[in-house]
């Protein structure tokens, strides 16, 4: 049998990519709501510890781009998983209030999507999703100062503390975590229509 | 909605033919075509029942006719077999040979003449609102907007749903009504086949009575080509002048493009079609070739003697039934003396009193019933009527609402008290065990054999133990050669049996099964009820839930129905119901359980929003008006802006009919949020002036103190808006703004909104999660070491289903590149605009007043 396969990557979206990205979102959008619970009472207790330290939570928030992203390997899927996300827990209302919500994913699904914008979408690796993960929680960390926060130097203790625990949650929960998963998910079959489902199963 | 558009325009009505041209395709993940080299030529108004085990490929040959595989439009390239037939490779990985015509034309050039439903009534929709699922395919198709709403109107009168709103929430329709809404969205897109992939398979007796009358009215009016997948053709046989019987066989080197099509390893395949279950060891098989065995009149088919259903896997509809294929109560060697209908000894499990229901709304009280020590009980009754209620509330998955479960005393020994509810995860698991209707909601293990192995780890048995255990099962089951691969990439059939091996695998003394026969051929149909006949022997005591009605005779169940009021009993039931029994004494046989009405509600439009001004404003201009009022508050981080803000938005708000208390009330998680990022700039803030409180890191000072105060209000001032502006918006219509007003694209647009649409059955699904997870041992485990592979299992649940819904979509016609028309307006008045005005003007006022009394603080410099 010869087979001639194009390997360039296809950069056009399919309905399935589509659907698939939105599900994710709206699935990390469920998840996102039962983390806010799950953490509202650890939160506090990390904050008396060191103040800055339950940025370590952060990341449990920003998963959603990323897995999109190297599930779907399309422009612009890490923003608009976030954006769903974003959009239905706007419409839902939750303790961050409406429209913030929305705001708040816009920008970390914009600065995940820049790690595969730098590799122009042809790395999908363990490097690049780290990059992403890392990526939003600066888009994270600089989101809460310049709107909630404001009051606090940014330059500061807290800020500091806050930057770098944000970054190594968004880091470890939304790179390194989500990359695992996704290999996780690919095993399952579940993905076989996918490029990146068929890559972890050897079946191209 | 007038009588005279009742008669389609039958141009574009027609029905046609459909032609197979050695066509093939061979999915992405597998080594083998599932179909190959067919050649199935269907004139146009020709009726097909197409019939064969599950895992033959019925479902490819569907989705190929619908067009849904194969598009050229991403193909990735070419392959060419020894034979010299080309493939071409499309972006989903998967290979198409040879083409489909429809008419004479290619399938995917033909939009909207092929319409398809599939099983999972579920699945099928896209919308919230009942008529907008129906318009959307015509929407597809570019249809104009006049046009639309006429079709959708005959469409819904084709299949008997005229009587409802079509502003009417789909939550609330039965799965018979829900799967006649997924054929009225075929229809309105005039196709000239229809395909229809077991369409009933999900529903029962009275949902599939609904579905069959209303595809015969489908087609005495349209003519319609239609091709049947259903593995129970019973009910469907009038309507067929055409069957065609696939079967596989081994494959011969000769014949190696005619036909072939791979198939799982055992014969059983698939428990459902749709389920794509695909194996590890491809390579370790012969190919096998699936081969049109016989076609020809029912008449002709069914009554050929050289033909051997019960080998093909296919069930022979009753009135062609030869005895040796009559399902009779079903013995196995190992069977006790006693029967399935009495079992033996003292009850293990019984029920006082019991009311059952979920959140706390009862829907059948007075419960008593009691199980025997190798008893089998069938629970039965319609859709809906409460029997996964029951059986979860029997597993201590569900708290009762009122009354109680009791163990005997033999079963709940060694555990916390006697009501399965309060036990403890791991002595749940030792006990009573569920195996859910949906293997995916149990898997908890990366690998077969551990999976079996979890409940024997939990339940204190040690490493080997569980393994020889567990290895001893799976041999019992079939399954020892998958003992090392993902239980996620068995096959429908296989993970079913799967989810009973590790039920059992802890050794409960009660095994509860919730439709384990469902959409599955006579031979996967075979293997389980003998499964379930051979646990008798060890003294389980089993419950099934089901509405099988050839399971309950070949177990020689007891049955058990839930019986809605004023509902006529769907079973033949002997009189001692547990109803008419003495008082509190629950009752051992047959009998009936009233539960409350279901689906009888009539709903009022929604309203968008608590004021009638904002409900009428476009969901866009809410949202930008929303950012315009919060944004501008961004600049300055002072008490008196912010404050000031708030007072305007309270006066407003009210106003507008929407009362201070009822904003507080729909905006509470500002109210918490604020004080807690309050306290943080308290502490943590920009110092300055007197210094009030110090310890560590924390500086409590006039000017923090004055920052938290700001930053509070400012929380509340840009919250409130952000809140009430959107709250309420119609998911549905926003997405229509965004589409027509913000003119975002349709594809990305629709697509998300369908995800949206999810979220509640994800939410049901995280839920089966849970109780899954109790029921498996892994309960009592802490929430954040449970909250992971709790996620992992949705998330791959979530993929399965959007997957699921693409191809529903594409069904419809959605994702083209032509244009697409717009059932619905989203329209743009003044009154958005003046909205709009007044939104920027509140906070411009508010720093205005800030700078004037100079409290103005940039960015809280």
């Amino acid at each position: 049998m010869s087979a001639t396969t194009m390997n360039k990557p296809n950069f056009k979206w399919r309905v399935i990519d589509i659907a698939v990205a939105s599900v994710i979102g709206v699935a990390s959008a469920l998840i996102y709501w039962l983390v806010a619970i799950v953490t509202a009472a650890p939160w506090g207790v990390l904050e008396a510890v060191i103040p800055g330290l339950a940025g370590l939570f952060n990341g449990l928030w920003l998963f959603a781009a990323p897995l999109a992203a190297v599930i779907v390997r399309k422009p612009g899927a890490a923003i608009y998983a976030e954006v769903v996300a974003g959009v239905l827990e706007a419409l839902l209302g939750n303790q961050w209030g409406g429209l913030d919500t929305f705001a708040i994913a816009l920008v970390q699904g914009v600065t995940a999507e820049i790690a595969f914008i730098i590799f122009a979408y042809r790395k999908w690796n363990i490097g690049t999703m780290l990059l992403s993960g890392a990526l939003s929680g600066v888009g994270c960390w600089a989101y809460s100062f310049f709107t909630h926060l404001q009051a606090i130097d940014i330059a500061g203790s807290y800020g500091i503390v806050y930057l770098i625990t944000t970054v190594v949650s968004g880091t470890l929960v939304a790179g390194l975590l989500m990359w695992f998963l996704y290999v996780g998910i690919a095993k399952t079959g579940a993905l076989d229509k996918f490029a990146s489902g068929r890559e972890v199963r050897g079946l191209n | 909605m007038s009588e005279s558009s009742t008669t389609p325009n039958s141009a574009s009505f027609r029905n046609a033919a459909l032609r197979f041209e050695h066509w093939g395709y061979r999915h992405a993940s597998r080594k083998h075509f599932s179909v190959r080299g067919l050649n199935l030529n269907i004139e146009a108004g020709q009726r097909v029942l197409l019939l064969g085990a599950s895992g033959i490929g019925k479902s490819t040959i569907l989705e190929g006719g619908a067009g849904l595989l194969g598009s050229d439009e991403f193909a990735q390239g070419e392959e060419t077999a020894e034979d010299g037939t080309i493939a071409v490779v499309d972006a989903e990985g998967g290979a198409t040979e040879g083409r489909v015509l429809v008419d004479g034309v290619p399938v995917h050039e033909a939009r909207g003449r092929v319409g398809l439903v599939l099983q999972d009534p579920d699945a099928q929709a896209v919308f919230q609102r009942l008529g907008d699922n129906v318009a959307f395919g015509p929407e597809n198709l570019n249809v104009e907007r006049d046009e639309i709403w006429r079709r959708v109107n005959d469409a819904l009168a084709a299949v008997g749903l005229e009587g409802l709103q079509l502003h009417r929430s789909i939550t609330h329709l039965s799965g018979g009504q829900m799967q006649r809404l997924a054929l009225a969205g075929a229809l309105a897109m005039r196709p000239g086949v229809l395909l229809l992939d077991e369409p009933t398979a999900n529903l029962d007796p009275n949902g599939v009575t609904q579905v069959v009358g209303a595809v015969r009215d489908v087609l005495d009016e349209f003519h319609s080509t239609m091709v049947l997948v259903e593995h129970r053709a019973e009910p469907w046989i009038d309507l067929i002048d055409r069957v065609v019987v696939m079967g596989s066989a081994e494959n011969s080197a000769e014949n190696s493009a005619e036909n072939s099509a791979e198939n799982s390893a055992e014969n059983s395949g698939d428990g459902s079609d749709a389920n794509d279950g695909n194996d590890k060891n491809d390579g370790e098989n012969t190919e096998r070739r699936t081969v049109i065995v016989a076609d020809g009149t029912p008449d002709e088919v069914f009554n050929d003697p050289n033909l051997d259903f019960a080998q093909l896997g296919i069930w022979v509809p009753e009135r062609y039934m030869r005895d040796e294929y009559r399902i009779k109560p079903i013995h196995v060697d190992s069977e006790p003396d006693y029967t399935a209908r009495e079992g033996t000894g003292e009850p293990v499990l019984s029920t006082h009193d019991l009311t059952i229901g979920r959140n706390g709304t009862a829907v059948a009280t007075g419960i008593n019933i009691a199980f025997k020590q190798g008893q089998i009980t069938a629970i039965v009754g319609a859709n809906g009527a409460g029997k996964s209620t029951l059986s979860l509330t029997l597993a201590g998955l569900l708290e009762p609402v009122d009354g109680d479960v009791e163990a005997s005393r033999s079963l709940a020994e060694g555990a916390r008290g006697t009501h399965p509810g309060s036990w403890k995860s791991t002595e749940l698991a030792s006990r009573i065990s569920y195996v859910f209707q949906n293997p995916e909601h149990q898997f908890a293990k990366g690998s077969v054999l551990e999976e079996v192995m979890l409940g024997p780890l939990r339940t204190g048995a040690d490493e080997r133990k569980a393994r020889e255990h567990a290895l001893g099962l799976l041999e019992r089951f079939n399954l020892l050669r998958y003992a090392n691969a993902n239980p996620y990439t068995l096959s429908g059939g296989e993970k079913r049996r799967l989810t009973v091996a590790s039920a059992l695998a802890a050794a409960p003394r009660v095994l509860i099964l919730d439709e384990p026969t469902f959409g599955q051929d006579r031979s996967t149909w075979m293997q389980m009820v003998e499964l379930i006949q051979g646990l008798r022997s060890d003294g389980v005591s089993i419950i099934v839930v089901t509405h099988d009605r050839e399971l309950v005779t070949a177990l020689g169940a007891r049955v058990v129905e839930l019986l809605p009021e004023n509902a006529a009993l769907e079973w033949d039931i002997a009189h001692d119901a547990a109803h008419d029994g003495e008082r509190g004494v629950p009752s051992c046989g047959d009998g009936v359980i009233p539960v409350s009405q279901v689906n009888t509600r009539d709903e009022r439009e929604r309203q968008s929003s608590r004021s009638p001004f904002l409900a009428s404003l476009n969901p866009a201009y809410r949202l930008i008006g929303g950012f315009l009022a919060a944004l501008p508050l961004l600049l300055s981080l002072d008490w008196l802006s912010a404050g000031s803000m708030l007072v305007m938005e309270f006066v407003i708000l009210t106003a507008i009919g929407i009362m201070p208390w009822r904003t507080v009330k729909s905006t509470w998680p500002v109210f918490i949020g604020a004080p807690c990022s309050a306290l943080a700039v308290l502490l943590y803030g920009k110092s300055g002036g007197n210094l009030w409180w110090q310890w560590g890191l924390m500086h409590v000072t006039d000017r923090s103190a004055e920052l938290a105060l700001a930053t509070a209000l400012r929380i509340l001032a840009i919250g409130i808006p952000a809140i009430v502006s959107v709250i309420g918006i119609d998911a549905t219509d926003l997405a229509d703004s965004f589409s027509q007003i913000l003119h975002l694209p349709d594809r990305f647009v629709y697509g998300g909104l369908a995800g949206m649409r999810l979220f509640s059955v994800l939410q049901d699904d995280w839920t089966a999660l849970t109780a899954s997870r109790r029921s498996r041992g892994l309960g009592d485990d802490n929430k954040i070491r449970a909250f992971f592979p709790q996620t992992f299992a949705l998330l791959v649940l979530s993929i399965r289903r959007s997957t699921t819904l693409a191809t529903a979509m594409e069904a419809r016609g959605f994702g083209g590149t032509g244009p697409r028309s717009h059932a619905r307006v989203s329209e743009v008045h003044i009154r958005d605009k003046v909205f709009l005005v007044v939104c920027l003007a509140l906070p411009v006022i508010a720093l205005c007043l800030a700078w004037r009394f100079g409290t103005f603080s940039f960015f809280g410099n």
